[in-house]
């Protein structure tokens, strides 16, 4: 099974060159630390707003030039895909698990006892996650981890839906009930009989919040409700770059392709999964 | 009908609730509020928002008025972009759809797909350096030249430029029609996205759908076929997705907003956040959040309308 659905995962226009890049961006993320060339936040005094080496005044030592304080843009990028990724990560993990264990709970419980925390998703599901972000940000300071906290609030009542959903659909299905007349008790039930048929919907959640988690941790970056100040998160990195986008276009256009690339091959490397996973599907 | 009616009302009013709880926990975490008990700070904050009076910004404005006076430049930018994600979105969708895997179809995926990749606020920053700052077509910020004195009649500068049509001609018009045009067209990117890809995929499915096929051997015309009886079935669909992807499309609205100094709500909140009036943030927060249940609702209602099958099933 797992080898027909590599193959048709390979066959995806894009699927293939997308996952390595990836891999390489998140290798990057990983390792940054160690691969950048300069300290993200050291000052050259000498190298204020160079661009990027293949430009006209450009220097090779500053591959991709540097910003208003002197500040190496690549080592700052690279920096920005260990936070924009890792917050982005954790967000959508954080998210996936509540809602994963909310969900599975709920699911269980009778349909009385559901209607408060279901309505209660459901008002969730309807607002803005930048809006969530705006009263998480009043209530808590700003700070990456608010930041964080909100994306993954936002995220959390899809899962909560997702699994929700499937467990109910599925749990009326005959396979449970003869795994049931077989003798099964709850917990094999729903490890061992519901579990691989709720993980498809779920896996295909993961990669729609995980380019929304990257788009929304970037926003809140950008507006300086998360990463402030000298964190070269992406989204920060461009807000800071604001002021100077007529002189030194490259430290705004640098971090926005970085966010554009990255959430693009997530995408990419979703749909495939998605329509790998799903041969008939119909989804977005 | 009148029964789906009445239920999407009662889970209207059940997410206005909502709205109140999630308002009332995160206004309990503002540090001055920890003097009362709970249960007398939630009938205080409950009794303020059922009786309207959601108290004064810093500055001493009623916050109601504040918000309501900003709603109509926040409507008008909104609407915009939807109309034009309509406009574009779903005769992309069509073509995609006839020509299926043929390079239209490759063409409007790809445009697609990078819509949905695309971080808004960079796109308009760099729009701007091109068109305002470089080429200085597109105005920077703000909805009307400051050379214009129009008043507000309705709140929408498009109507009231018009109104104003005897001291300005059409001139003040234009002007605000210039000023929209570039937050307009970043919005509307990744609405676009939505609706040509919702349109296709339900377009290719109804297309060999039976019915369809029927009314081929009988002779219609395959544009007949498709912008007719083909469309008359999506219709409801794409509605229902649209809604459900609203709250996610709105988040637009705060950096194109932010970034074009559009004088809308998002903007204010953004602006109340940054001098520390955090009573008026979260009051601001719970009407527009109340606003986007009721039209969470009433789109909803809408679709289930437009669908024959779903209003006889309720």
């Amino acid at each position: 099974m797992y080898v027909s659905l590599w193959s048709r995962f390979a066959n995806k226009p894009f699927a293939l060159p997308s996952l390595f890049l990836l891999l390489a961006i998140t290798l990057l993320a990983v390792l940054g630390r160690w691969l950048a060339p300069f300290d993200p936040t050291l000052t050259h005094e000498n190298a204020v707003l160079l661009p990027p080496f293949w430009m006209e005044s450009g220097q090779t030592s500053f591959v991709l030039g540097t910003d208003d304080l002197g500040r190496d843009m690549l080592s700052r990028l690279i920096h920005g895909a260990r936070l924009t990724m890792g917050s982005a990560s954790i967000a959508v993990l954080a998210a996936g698990l509540v809602g994963w264990l909310l969900g599975s709970i709920a699911a269980f419980l009778p349909n009385w006892v559901v209607v408060l925390p279901n309505r209660f998703m459901d008002t969730l599901l309807a607002l803005p996650s930048l809006l969530l972000a705006v009263l998480m940000a009043v209530a808590f300071g700003t700070s990456i981890f608010t930041g964080i906290a909100a994306v993954a609030l936002a995220l959390a009542p899809h899962f909560y839906r997702v699994t929700y959903q499937s467990i109910k659909n599925e749990s009326s299905r005959e396979y449970v009930a003869a795994a049931r007349l077989d003798g099964a008790d709850g917990f094999s039930i729903y490890f061992q009989t519901l579990m691989p048929n709720i993980a498809v919907p779920l896996i295909v959640q993961l990669t729609l919040a995980f380019s929304a988690a990257i788009l929304d941790i970037a926003a809140l970056g950008f507006l300086g409700l998360a990463a402030t100040g000298a964190i070269p998160e992406w989204g920060n990195l461009l807000s800071s770059a604001h002021d100077f986008i007529q002189i030194a276009p490259w430290t705004v256009a640098l971090p926005g392709l970085a966010i554009l690339l990255t959430v693009l091959c997530v995408n990419i490397v979703g749909g495939a999964l998605r329509a790998s996973l799903d041969p008939k599907g119909v989804q977005r | 009908m009148t029964a789906s009616v009445l239920r999407q009302l009662v889970l209207m009013l059940g997410n206005i609730v909502g709205v109140i709880v999630l308002c009332f926990l995160f206004h309990q975490f503002l540090e001055h509020q920890q003097q009362l008990p709970w249960w007398q700070s939630l009938w205080q904050f409950v009794r303020a928002i059922v009786s309207g009076e959601l108290g004064t910004t810093q500055d001493g404005a009623p916050i109601i008025q504040e918000f309501f006076r900003r709603l109509p430049a926040t409507i008008e930018l909104w609407i915009s972009a939807i109309v034009l994600a309509f406009l574009i979105g779903i005769p992309a969708g069509v073509m995609a759809a006839t020509q299926r895997l043929r390079w239209p179809d490759r063409v409007v995926e790809i445009f697609a797909l990078i819509g949905f990749s695309l971080p808004v606020f960079w796109w308009a920053l760099l729009l701007v350096l091109w068109f305002s700052l470089e080429l200085e077509i597109t105005p920077v910020s703000e909805r009307i030249g400051f050379f214009y004195d129009i008043e507000p009649v309705t709140g929408f500068i498009l109507i009231d430029s018009l109104l104003a049509h005897e001291k300005y001609g059409i001139e003040a018009f234009l002007n605000a029609l210039l000023h929209l045009l570039l937050p307009v067209a970043v919005l509307a990117i990744l609405p676009i996205a939505l609706v040509t890809r919702v349109t296709k995929t339900y377009l290719v499915n109804v297309l060999s759908s039976d019915y369809i096929r029927m009314a081929r051997g009988q002779g219609f015309s395959e544009r007949r076929l498709v912008w007719k009886h083909g469309l008359a079935n999506i219709a409801a669909p794409i509605l229902q997705i649209f809604s459900l992807q609203l709250s996610s499309l709105f988040t637009g609205v705060f950096l194109i907003e932010a970034i074009f100094s559009w004088p809308g709500v998002s903007a204010w909140l953004l602006e109340r956040v940054q001098v520390g009036d955090y009573d008026t943030v979260i009051m601001g927060g719970f009407l527009l959040a109340s606003l986007l249940v009721v039209v969470n609702a009433l789109m909803d209602s809408i679709s289930t309308l437009a669908d024959p099958r779903r209003r006889r099933a309720r």
